[in-house]
C-alpha cells in the first residue's frame, strides 16, 4: 500500500463527509420548512452553523490539502491537468461562499427566526437556495475528479455543465415556487 | 467520455449521499440528545426514518446497481478482493441497517415525541445509535478498499 493509496482513501472520505453532510443539510431543511414550526427551524439553523464550522469546513480544508499532496505524490497527475484546474477553482468558489457567507447567513437565520421576525422566511428560503447552488458546484467537483474531463475532450466538459445549468435552472424555479407561497402551518405529519 | 466514466461518477455520487448523509445524520443525533428537548429528539427520529426510506435506501441500490456495471464494464475480476468483500460489506449493512435500524428509529422517535423521554428509551436510542456508527464504519471501511484496491 502507498502513500498515494492513503492520500486518495483519505480525500475521498472527506469529500464525502463534506458533500454528502452539506446534502443532508439541505433535506433536513425541507422537512424542518414543511414543519411550519419556527423553533424547529431555528434549532436547525444553530445546528447547520455548528456542523458547518467543525465537520464541513475542516473537511473540505482536509480534502483540498489531501488533493494537493496527491497531486504531488502522482507520478500520472500535474497541476496542469484540466480536470484539476477546473476542480481547485470550483473548490475556491466553494469554499469562499461557505466560509464567508452560507455559514454566517445560516446562524443570523436561525437567531431571526427564533425571534420571530418577519424578514426570516424569505431569508430563509434564499439560503436555502444559494446552499444548493453551492451543493451543484460541488458535484460539479464529484464529475471533475470521476470524468477527469479535459479541454480536447469537448463532450465530456459540455455534459458536466449542461447538468449543472439544469440543476440551476430547476433549484431557482423551485425558489421563485416556494417565495410565491404562504408560510406553511404546523403540520401533524412532519 | 466512457460509459465507464459515468457510471463512477454516479457510484461515487450515491456513496457520498449514503455515507455523507449518515456521517451528518450522526452529528445531528449528537447535538439534539445534547440539546435534552425530547420533542426535537422525536422530530430526528421521525426524520431519521424518512431519509433512510426515501434517500439512504435508494443510494444504497444505486451504489449495488453502479457497482455492478463497473465492475463489469471495466474487466475486474468479481474475485477480486475489494469486489467481493465490497458486496459482502454491502450487503451486510444495508439489511441490517434498513431491515432493522430505520424501523427502529422511527418507531422509537415516534414514541419519545408521544411519551416523553424514560430511560428504556433512551437505552434503545443509545444502542440504535451505536449500532449505526457501527455500519458507517464498516462503509468506511469499504471505501478504503474501493480506494486502496488490495491485491491488485
Amino acid at each position: 500500500m502507498s502513500w498515494f493509496e492513503l492520500l486518495l482513501f483519505f480525500h475521498v472520505a472527506m469529500a464525502v463527509i463534506w458533500i454528502g453532510g452539506g446534502l443532508m443539510m439541505q433535506l433536513f431543511g425541507i422537512r424542518a420548512s414543511m414543519s411550519g414550526d419556527p423553533a424547529r427551524l431555528a434549532a436547525l439553523g444553530q445546528d447547520i452553523e455548528w456542523i458547518a464550522n467543525r465537520t464541513f469546513i475542516p473537511a473540505s480544508l482536509l480534502a483540498f490539502v489531501s488533493g494537493i499532496l496527491l497531486v504531488v505524490e502522482s507520478d500520472f497527475y500535474g497541476f496542469g491537468d484540466d480536470w484539476i484546474v477546473i476542480a481547485l477553482v470550483l473548490y475556491a468558489t466553494t469554499f469562499l461562499a461557505g466560509i464567508l457567507f452560507l455559514g454566517p447567513e445560516s446562524g443570523r437565520v436561525g437567531r431571526m427566526t427564533a425571534e420571530g421576525s418577519p424578514e426570516a422566511g424569505p431569508r430563509m428560503l434564499r439560503l436555502i437556495f444559494l446552499s444548493r447552488l453551492d451543493l451543484v458546484l460541488l458535484w460539479l467537483i464529484v464529475y471533475a475528479m470521476t470524468v477527469k474531463p479535459d479541454v480536447g475532450d469537448a463532450g465530456s466538459l459540455l455534459w458536466g455543465i449542461a447538468g449543472a445549468l439544469v440543476a440551476a435552472g430547476l433549484l431557482y424555479w423551485r425558489y421563485r415556487v416556494a417565495l410565491a407561497q404562504p408560510a406553511p402551518a404546523p403540520s401533524e405529519a412532519a | 467520455m466512457s460509459a465507464y466514466d459515468i457510471w463512477l461518477f454516479v457510484h461515487v455520487s450515491a456513496v457520498v449521499v449514503w455515507l455523507g448523509g449518515g456521517f451528518a445524520a450522526q452529528v445531528l443525533t449528537v447535538l439534539a440528545k445534547r440539546s435534552g428537548d425530547p420533542a426535537r429528539v422525536g422530530a430526528l427520529g421521525r426524520d431519521l426514518g424518512f431519509m433512510a426510506t426515501k434517500v439512504f435506501l435508494p443510494a444504497s441500490l444505486v451504489v449495488f446497481a453502479t457497482g455492478v456495471l463497473l465492475t463489469e464494464d471495466g474487466g475486474w475480476s468479481w474475485s477480486e478482493p475489494f469486489v467481493w468483500l465490497g458486496v459482502l460489506g454491502w450487503a451486510g449493512v444495508s439489511l441490517a441497517a434498513f431491515g432493522y435500524v430505520t424501523r427502529e428509529i422511527g418507531a422509537v422517535g415516534a414514541r419519545m415525541a408521544a411519551e416523553g423521554p424514560s430511560p428504556a428509551l433512551a437505552a434503545r436510542v443509545g444502542r440504535l445509535v451505536l449500532l449505526a456508527r457501527i455500519f458507517l464504519l464498516v462503509l468506511f471501511a469499504i471505501v478504503f478498499l474501493m480506494t486502496v484496491k488490495p491485491g491488485t
